[in-house]
């Protein structure tokens, strides 16, 4: 079998990345919009009228009655993101033919949850928007309701990367520099020893170590980014990257519910629960829904204490800035050890240093630089003036974007999530897996709570 | 002494690399229509992929800096 030479291309390379990867798009599209709030907002202006959001309501009568006010500022944004997403996706070699229809869909149905999340009575039933974003999305992909063609239209990940730089505009650069340390070794302990533990397990019950390299950093690391970046630096199967990609998306998916519950019923901090979810969640698109989830009950379910953002800011800093950025240096490193220490196989080739830069998640440089942009925007404001010109002008419009994004992001994950087309998880594969999984949540507990719990429940303040 | 054997750059067997020859498939697009779930909560759009493909004869996913014996060069039509 030969594949297409059409469809092979060489690897991105200088400044063709610039424009072939969704993690500059992200960055140019979040960005883009914090540069235009800062200069709006120096000019005495502000990305108010397009960062439209539906108002709290009591009475659907009330949402009726913002939709008929409002009406042209929902279009407008719609349109706003509609050309933003569609020039990148143009630009990266998608489809539009697939975006255009699937965005719009994407758009109707984050209204209805924006919608239903501001619901004054929506804590009070559960109805966190992330999760039933989620589920909507879970139960519309899997009984059919949308073909098949749409799902590559459901960017579920270049939506959470740019809402993760739109969030980088609301993270003081200071609370980066201060918690950033802290992030990194808890983060570092966890990612080791539950790549210790998947890998020992899987190698023990007679597993490929290539295998077993990937399903451990797909729990240690950052999900199902890991798993493929680690497989290309040692040359895993195809079919055990299958594996290791449905295994994760499960236990992602689960963890997504099980998460917030547990802290819930723990009664954890915002912040404490933020850095627990950023330990043991396995992706960032799954963690973001997670931690915005449980954030969101701040202030309305009596018991939880903190804020909403301490739980996003939380898991941020552990999982982007803890976990996601060192994936570079796992695959150099497990490279070293594939070609000097395993069998050699046809198609392998010697680590390269340089793989740590191609592989870094570039949309993390878009986060730190939205953080210094704001930051020196606003560091000539005493607290009592931030808060009266500088959030409502400046930091508000841009939470609500972003909160728009991450809505996006939440529906796309499940309705891009076809259990059906899934690779069989493999019972031993997932076992091992599951005992990382144990592992980790227990460790990220203890790390969360009792070690560093201070630090968390006091994040920001 | 044997880290820094391992990395020196690899003479592919054949000649030819895994990035020009006809069976490796670097395509984002090619990559995630052949891995199931890829995009779900990741993407090969994503940094973190570098150059990765999938080499079609082994049925391994690799970074294209390597070769083997199985090295074809792809048909000019």
């Amino acid at each position: 079998m030969t594949t297409d030479p059409a469809r092979s291309a060489a690897p991105p390379s200088g400044g063709s990345e610039f424009w072939r990867k969704e993690d500059w798009w992200a960055i140019w599209i979040g960005l883009s919009i914090v540069i235009v709030g800062t200069l709006l907002f120096w000019n005495g202006g502000s990305l108010r009228w397009l960062a439209v959001v539906p108002p709290k309501w009591k009475s659907l009568s009330e949402v009726a009655g913002d939709f008929g006010m409002n009406g042209w500022r929902y279009i407008a944004l719609f349109l706003f993101w509609l050309t933003a997403f569609s020039v990148a996706i143009s630009v990266m070699g998608l489809r539009l033919r697939q975006f255009v229809p699937a965005f719009t869909l994407l758009y109707v149905a984050a209204c209805a949850i924006f919608v239903l999340g501001q619901w004054e009575s929506a804590a009070r039933y559960n109805l966190e928007p992330p999760l039933i974003a989620l589920l909507l999305g879970l139960v519309i992909a899997n009984l059919g309701g949308v073909p098949a063609v749409l799902a590559t239209g459901f960017r579920g990940e270049f939506f959470v990367k740019t809402g993760i730089v739109l969030l980088g505009a609301t993270v003081p650069f200071s609370l980066i520099a201060l918690a950033g340390p802290v992030a990194i070794l808890q983060a570092s302990i966890v990612s080791i020893v539950t790549f210790s533990v998947i890998y020992w397990a899987a190698v023990r019950f007679g597993l490929d170590r290539r295998f077993a390299a990937t399903l451990g950093v797909g729990g240690a690391v950052c999900g199902v980014s890991a798993a493929i970046a680690i497989a290309g630096a040692v040359g895993a199967k195809k079919e055990h990257v299958a594996v290791t990609i449905t295994t994760v998306i499960l236990w992602a998916i689960a963890m997504i519910f099980a998460l917030p519950l547990a802290a819930r019923l723990l009664g954890l901090p915002t912040g404490i629960a933020g850095a627990w979810i950023g330990t043991s969640e396995f992706a960032d698109a799954a963690g973001i829904a997670a931690a915005q989830a449980y954030g969101g009950l701040a202030g309305k379910v009596d018991g939880i204490a903190g804020t909403a953002d301490q739980a996003l800011q939380a898991f941020t800093l552990i999982k982007v800035i803890g976990r996601d950025v060192w994936i570079g240096i796992w695959a150099v490193a497990l490279a070293i050890v594939a070609t000097t220490r395993w069998e050699a196989q046809p198609g392998g080739s010697a680590a390269d240093v340089r793989e740590i830069w191609r592989r870094f998640p570039k949309f993390v440089l878009g986060f730190f630089i939205a953080s210094a942009l704001v930051t020196v925007t606003t560091a000539h404001y005493s607290l009592a003036d931030y808060n009266k010109v500088a959030t409502p002008g400046l930091i508000a419009p841009i939470k609500d974007l972003r909160s728009w994004a991450f809505i996006f992001c939440f529906l796309s994950i499940g309705l891009s999530t076809r259990f059906r087309a899934l690779a069989a998880a493999g019972r031993m594969p997932f076992a091992v897996f599951t005992l990382g999984v144990a592992v980790n949540v227990v460790l990220g507990y203890l790390l969360s709570v009792h070690v560093f719990g201070v630090h968390w429940a006091t994040l920001g303040q | 002494m044997r880290l820094f054997g391992a990395l020196r750059p690899l003479v592919p067997a054949s000649g030819g690399g895994c990035a020009g020859c006809a069976h490796f498939c670097n395509s984002a697009e090619g990559l995630e229509a052949a891995v199931s779930g890829l995009s779900t909560l990741s993407s090969a759009y994503a940094s973190v992929r570098g150059g990765d493909g999938l080499c079609g004869l082994h049925a391994t996913i690799t970074n294209g800096q390597g070769g083997c014996t199985g090295f074809t060069l792809p048909s000019a039509g």
